[in-house]
């Protein structure tokens, strides 16, 4: 999967969670962009893309992630 | 031995010294006897046989499960000492709460390194954080003299890697972290230590004294308990400081917070962010959580259905915030659940309170408002913490009755305030030096700066009466007891 296909996936994540239609992520996206994203949406937010990507996060990897970047970095790092 | 002694400041000059006069590679040995002694002037020989055994353990857990392969050996051995150390602290600390006799042994802070020494364990296991190989170098992190006592609760990222190589010598840091321990002296002698008095006479008679004496007495409490834990992390921070390390904030201007869980990411952030990522996440994403989740979305549709179980979990959290402050109602209720059933009660009721602003035509984006909200907040607070002060959720509860039982304005006019231990000049302390921190905190939050980075732009000689003028104001106004030893810090008992 390419970083853009995995976006397109992710983008679709984010919208049915934060249910915006609107909602566009890229590598720089944190959770001040998002108006709903905080520190309690962001376990459903972790948990609807293991389902989508079909991975798991561990706990440590989540507390740690700064921005949508480093999120997909470490999907695709999972997928790969 | 409290870091407000003069032992303290000769243990961390002596250190300092020596540590800058040992080669880079070597130094982390100037800060192993230091630790070494620090425990040994804190703890009896049994809680410092406790605080090793448990060290070597997290040491050895942590190295193996590094370096091990094996998925179930690293995550039995993870589990195993996560248990260990929560059960020790447990019945090391708040034994009583289970009905088991308190044994009077605990090891200083053990309510702070626990929680430093699991992340420690975690970040080995998720393999998120690093390891020290050298077990003199990694005692020397985990003992870390002057944050044992009060925190803040530390990950090895934060300066262990500087513990282990070394600090090259600065002068910025010297004179830098100098000047924040003299700042946290300042809050903790002259404003927290001074103010205690009158909270004391109230709290003591509050037959004698209710009504609005009690208001005073709760709001006087909030400024003693930021003055005393916000001094006490200043001096820890800026100790840290000297030696060039980087410690995490616990305090980021919480009084200017509109709403309650805002509060609690400023203040005691390393608490709060220690219970985020290690109870609450943890629960909210278990399959247990997830299985509950979608039952209630089910139930009661997507937008509520997903937050019941958030709710759930945040009340566990905020149980276990008021139980690691003491394993009695009155921190469980006061500053754990309370604050847990404001904060739900708040988000639930959120699209009411949104259609009774709009009905009302409240400008939600107009400076009164935000004060409003502001004001709210620490009344949120300070009804919290009156349980914390009063000892007892029995007594809470008696002082909160007492507080509004009488109506009593004329104490603030028929001079009835400055007859509670505090005279006029010692309140004029209060508030002088009051205020010169409200002011400090106002530069902050409009700058983005600390008040000493933005001293480094003016002149040495601006700079240094500044400073010279904080510690002389420390040595006059300070509230000593015998031998140079002031009253405890109130962080210091959990």
């Amino acid at each position: 999967m390419t970083r853009e296909e995995a976006y397109e996936k992710l983008n679709e994540v984010f919208r049915d969670v934060f249910d915006d239609e609107e909602i566009v992520v890229n590598d720089a996206t944190t959770a001040n962009d998002i108006e709903d994203w905080d520190s309690l949406e962001h376990i459903n937010l972790v948990v609807a893309v293991e389902k989508c990507f079909g991975i798991k996060f561990n706990m440590g990897e989540v507390a740690k992630l700064k921005n949508v970047g480093e999120m997909m970095d470490l999907i695709l790092n999972k997928i790969g | 031995m409290a870091l407000t002694s003069l032992l303290f400041l000769i243990l961390l000059l002596g250190t300092a010294i020596m540590y800058y006069c040992l080669p880079c590679k070597i130094r982390w040995i100037a800060i192993l006897i230091a630790d070494a002694f620090f425990l040994y002037k804190c703890n009896s020989l049994l809680e410092n046989a406790i605080w090793l055994a448990e060290a070597a353990i997290v040491y050895g857990v942590a190295y193996a499960v590094a370096t091990s392969a094996g998925e179930t050996v690293r995550k039995a051995l993870t589990y195993v000492t996560v248990i260990i150390l929560a059960t020790t602290l447990i019945l090391l600390k708040e034994s009583t709460f289970f009905g088991i006799k308190d044994i009077g042994v605990a090891p200083i802070g053990i309510s702070y390194y626990t929680l430093s020494w699991i992340t420690y364990i975690c970040g080995a296991y998720w393999k998120t954080g690093e390891v020290q190989k050298n077990p003199l170098k990694f005692l020397a992190f985990a003992g870390f003299f002057p944050i044992l006592a009060s925190g803040p609760i530390v990950k090895y990222e934060d300066f262990g890697r500087e513990v282990s190589g070394g600090v090259k010598l600065s002068l910025d840091n010297i004179t830098n972290g100098a000047a924040r321990i003299a700042w946290g002296f300042m809050k903790k002698l002259v404003i927290a230590d001074r103010i205690a008095t009158f909270i004391n006479t109230v709290y003591d008679n509050p037959y004698m004294y209710p009504g609005l004496f009690i208001w005073v007495a709760n709001a006087f409490f909030i400024i003693q308990l930021y003055a005393d834990f916000s001094g006490c992390i200043d001096i820890a921070l800026g100790a840290g400081e000297m030696f060039g390390f980087k410690l995490p904030e616990n305090f980021n201007l919480p009084f200017l917070s509109q709403t309650l869980e805002e509060f609690w990411r400023r203040w005691h952030i390393t608490l709060g962010g220690w219970l985020r990522d290690y109870v609450l996440y943890p629960i909210l994403k278990s399959g247990l959580w997830q299985r509950l989740t979608a039952g209630t979305k089910k139930r009661f549709g997507k937008k509520y259905g997903k937050k019941i179980p958030t709710w759930i979990g945040l009340m566990i959290s905020w149980f276990l915030v008021g139980f690691w402050h003491g394993g009695s109602f009155n921190y469980i209720f006061g500053v754990g659940i309370l604050f847990g059933i404001i904060i739900i009660l708040g988000d639930a009721l959120s699209p009411i309170f949104d259609k009774i602003n709009k009905a009302l035509r409240i400008n939600t984006e107009a400076f009164s408002w935000k004060i409003f909200r502001v004001l709210r907040t620490w009344l949120f607070f300070g009804t919290g913490l009156s349980f914390f002060r009063a000892g007892g959720l029995r007594v809470g509860f008696r002082n909160l009755g007492l507080s509004v039982s009488v109506w009593n304005p004329w104490i603030f006019f028929d001079g009835s305030l400055w007859e509670m231990g505090l005279d006029r000049t010692e309140f004029s302390i209060i508030l002088f030096f009051g205020t010169v921190v409200i002011i400090a905190g106002i530069l902050r939050a409009v700058t983005g700066k600390s008040v000493r980075e933005l001293l480094k732009s003016q002149n040495m000689l601006f700079r240094w009466l500044l400073y010279a003028g904080l510690v002389y104001s420390v040595i006059i106004y300070g509230c000593y007891g015998s031998g140079f030893s002031s009253a405890a810090f109130i962080y210091q008992g959990f």
